[in-house]
């Protein structure tokens, strides 16, 4: 079977994900939202990511701390696969930006985050039976950033042309 | 609101104020700003010790796995961190700081044998701490141990009375082994006499927190265990509250034996004694005293010889009503030498 695909579609979607945030401490799983627009494979091609996550963390009446995270970047990627299906191994830059709030008694602060770094990512491509064009996308993805590294796994649905 | 914009890539020079929870007079809290001296805030490190992020907690010690990295937002009362484990982490800091001043100048307690200490968040662990939050001390690691995460109340780790609490642990390792982070005299006993001491350790530790903060409900903001609650009348300890040689070691280690039920009849007691001489700061000077008599004697099977040696420092004027006091709560207790 041969294991490149130089007529594969391009693709465009939009799915769900965990997203574990690195924090100061530790990491976190909040959930997530991912949008993607790939080019076709020749086999080589390439993607636009933009992601955003959210997490909420309530003490009773002491506190609320909520963080944003949004993580764009751009992959330049090597596809291969049976024709049904692609993997799509791409890397390249990215930026996450945090939006921070924090708030109790009289205490009320915001920020902002500007995080450089890297992004590589595993995603399978693939067409929903019967219901061309559309595709389906999971993925997992690390993004080291400075402050920390972010995990995800996540699944979508888009079309594909 | 104040806005900040923080560039991770070149961070502002941290200074002045960070803000905590914290407790005020009447046991509640609130943020604040509190200046810590020579903190380093984004590593969460200072004089008193480190904090480290995951790791590995194993019997033979606790590997680190990096150090903590807390972003800051700045505002008018100070830096705020950004989530909630820094602000978690800097309230724990602070409360050590508070706790550290206020063994010290109440109970003359030397902890200088304790810093710097490690303190590790979150690790992976082969004891159960992950099933739930929770703050500790571990005795002989030279570490506190926090776990986030599970309540809806005030974060046990900064929870003022659980620091002090799990600080007065460290004391009674002090104490009895003369040291911290140093070889565990029980660790040859059977397991009811490791029970025994265990029941007294954590009864010294609720009765430092009660009677630093002078709040018998020091627990409350985070738990409502009204079993806990110190100087309670039903606080007495009856014979099945003992470990016991004749206990199965494996049953025990099974099922777990309780230390906190007896451990609350102990604090109780040191309860009863502050309020019979209205001397807070004496009572933990007496408390801390028969501590190191009991180790002395390495009695670590009988914690009762911890209430005799108490009742043998209390002053003259009040030994009646606090052997009287001694017979509410250990009615097994006959007139101890003391109370003669």
């Amino acid at each position: 079977m041969p294991l490149t695909l130089p007529d594969a579609p391009a693709s465009a979607g939009v799915g769900l994900e965990g997203l574990a945030v690195a924090t100061s401490a530790r990491h976190q799983v909040d959930p997530g939202v991912r949008a993607w627009v790939s080019s076709a494979p020749r086999p080589w091609a390439v993607t636009a990511e933009a992601g955003f996550s959210w997490r909420t963390d309530a003490r009773a009446a002491l506190y609320t701390s909520r963080t944003f995270t949004t993580t764009v970047a751009g992959l330049a990627e090597v596809a291969a696969g049976p024709h049904a299906v692609v993997a799509r191994l791409g890397v390249g830059p990215a930026l996450v930006v945090q939006r921070a709030t924090v708030a109790g008694g009289t205490v009320e602060a915001a920020g902002w985050t500007l995080a450089p770094g890297a992004r590589a990512r595993l995603a399978f491509d693939g067409p929903v039976p019967w219901l061309d064009p559309a595709g389906w996308q999971v993925r997992v993805g690390a993004t080291p950033r400075v402050g920390g590294t972010d995990w995800d796994v996540g699944a979508g649905v888009g079309v594909r042309w | 609101m104040w806005l900040a914009v923080v560039l991770t890539a070149c961070a502002p020079a941290w200074d002045g104020p960070v803000v905590v929870l914290q407790r005020d007079e009447a046991g509640d809290y609130a943020l604040g700003p509190r200046d810590l001296d020579e903190f380093d805030a984004v590593r969460v490190s200072g004089a008193l010790g480190t904090a480290w992020r995951g790791g590995q907690l194993q019997t033979d010690g606790y590997s680190a796995g990096g150090r903590v990295r807390v972003r800051g937002l700045s505002t008018p009362d100070g830096w705020v961190a950004a989530d909630e484990d820094g602000l978690v982490l800097w309230s724990f800091y602070h409360a050590l700081s508070d706790g550290e001043v206020a063994l010290t100048e109440l109970g003359g307690a030397d902890l200088d044998p304790l810093w710097p200490v490690d303190i590790a968040w979150n690790p992976v662990s082969i004891y159960d701490f992950a099933a739930a939050e929770n703050a500790a001390f571990a005795n002989g690691m030279h570490l506190f141990l926090l776990m986030p995460d599970r309540l809806d109340g005030v974060p046990l780790a900064a929870n003022a009375g659980v620091v002090r609490h799990e600080l007065a642990h460290a004391w009674f390792e002090i104490l009895t082994t003369g040291t911290s982070g140093g070889p565990d005299p029980l660790r040859a006993e059977p397991v009811w006499v490791i029970q025994s001491a265990r029941a007294l350790n954590e009864g010294f530790a609720d009765a430092v927190a009660a009677l630093s903060l002078d709040d018998p409900r020091f627990l409350e903001p985070s738990l409502d265990l009204p079993s806990r609650v110190v100087g309670r009348t039903a606080a007495v300890a009856r014979p099945e509250d003992y470990p016991s040689p004749d206990d199965d070691p494996l049953l025990d280690l099974l099922l777990g034996y309780d230390p906190y039920v007896l451990g609350t009849v102990y604090a109780s007691f040191a309860w009863d004694l502050a309020v019979l001489t209205g001397d807070r700061a004496g009572t933990l000077v007496q408390l801390a005293d028969a501590l190191a008599a009991w180790a002395e004697e390495a009695a670590w099977g009988d914690p009762d010889r911890w209430v005799v040696l108490t009742l043998e420092r209390v002053p003259v004027a009040v030994r009646s009503d606090a052997c009287a006091a001694a017979a509410l709560r250990f009615p097994h207790l006959e007139d101890p030498p003391p109370c003669r």
